[in-house]
């Protein structure tokens, strides 16, 4: 039998306590949540606001979102938590969303995110890979359809 | 603008079914409900996910639509598997590589039953070994469908352009004609 690895993360931050206080008390950290997607990959960063202005509020950035409703039942779970307000002060509460490339277990939910989410995107970072999957194609529709208020860049792009 | 904004509503595309423009188009066209459009979205080794959607809408502006608010489903098989189904119909010989396309119809029921059933067992699908008994009759697509997807990257990407150079260019109205 192999030595079991020790766990990375000490002990005592596993202990039970109020997840949603402790988030709200640490308003100048950055929480990660990395969802379960199975083989895939749905990320989002939940930003500090800016501590020299009380008035403004977090923002998220979201890489890949492999699923259909997953996320945005996150992002309504913050808001409900008062983890994720409305942003008083410039608005687009998501300055990038990125796909890093168009496999289904990479943008699989890309489309009803944007289709939900999509007019507080800011920037749509995209791989440059064409590919003819549903999940693409619907999700450069939705691009298309934003095209007013997000920025599309990709890799080949100046 | 609402913060979170409501679940939004499906999108009201006119009823077309895709015409791929393919010699069985006729036959695409009239059976869409048993078909399904399948893109290989990734191979390791000699695993094989293939990504299967309804069969899709072509909207106002001849963009293909897919309307199943679930999105695709994922169907894991075999290079061999995989080989098998297409040799048995439309599909030129060789290697099978990412991003090829093709229309299959299902082999029972229609083509949404497939899909939920497919759906039913994992949030990603499933994994099969007999594709046969799944898929029939397959047809290639794989040059419409990339010249489709190179074609749904530009009409996203003209967002980085300028509205006075969009205009001088002329690029809305050659988009939508």
């Amino acid at each position: 039998m192999p030595e079991p690895i020790p766990a990375p993360i000490p002990a005592e931050r596993f202990r039970d306590g109020d997840f949603v206080a402790a988030c709200n008390k640490a308003a100048d950290s950055l929480i990660y949540f990395l969802l379960n997607v199975g083989d895939g990959d749905t990320q989002l960063l939940l930003l500090p606001g800016d501590p020299d202005d009380p008035s403004d509020s977090r923002r998220a950035i979201v890489i890949d979102v492999a699923t259909t409703d997953k996320l945005p039942a996150l992002v309504e779970t913050l808001h409900l938590n008062g983890l994720f307000p409305e942003r008083v002060v410039g608005g687009h509460e998501f300055p990038i969303v990125v796909g890093t490339h168009p496999h289904a277990h990479h943008i699989g939910g890309m489309p009803q995110f944007l289709s939900w989410f999509g007019d507080h995107v800011t920037e749509y970072w995209d791989s440059g890979y064409y590919h003819p999957s549903s999940a693409y194609l619907e999700t450069m529709t939705q691009l298309e359809r934003l095209k007013k208020q997000v920025t599309v860049t990709q890799r080949r792009a100046a | 603008m609402t913060w979170p904004p409501a679940h939004p509503e499906q999108p009201v595309v006119t009823h077309r079914p895709w015409d791929p423009k393919h010699p069985q188009a006729k036959e695409f066209v009239n059976e869409y409900d048993r078909l399904v459009y399948v893109v290989i979205d990734e191979i390791v080794e000699d695993w094989v996910d293939l990504s299967i959607s309804l069969w899709p809408h072509a909207d106002a502006y001849g963009r293909l639509r897919f309307l199943d608010p679930k999105g695709a489903v994922d169907l894991g098989t075999t290079r061999k598997q995989l080989r098998r189904l297409l040799e048995s119909g439309e599909f030129p010989t060789g290697e099978v590589d990412i991003g090829q396309s093709f229309a299959a119809r299902v082999k029972d029921g229609t083509a949404a039953e497939l899909v939920e059933k497919l759906r039913g067992q994992s949030e990603h699908g499933q994994d099969t070994t007999d594709l046969g008994q799944l898929l029939q009759r397959p047809v290639d697509l794989t040059k419409q469908a990339r010249m489709l997807a190179r074609l749904a990257s530009y009409g996203a990407l003209l967002s980085t352009l300028p509205a006075e150079l969009e205009d001088r260019w002329n690029l809305q109205e050659e988009l939508e004609t």
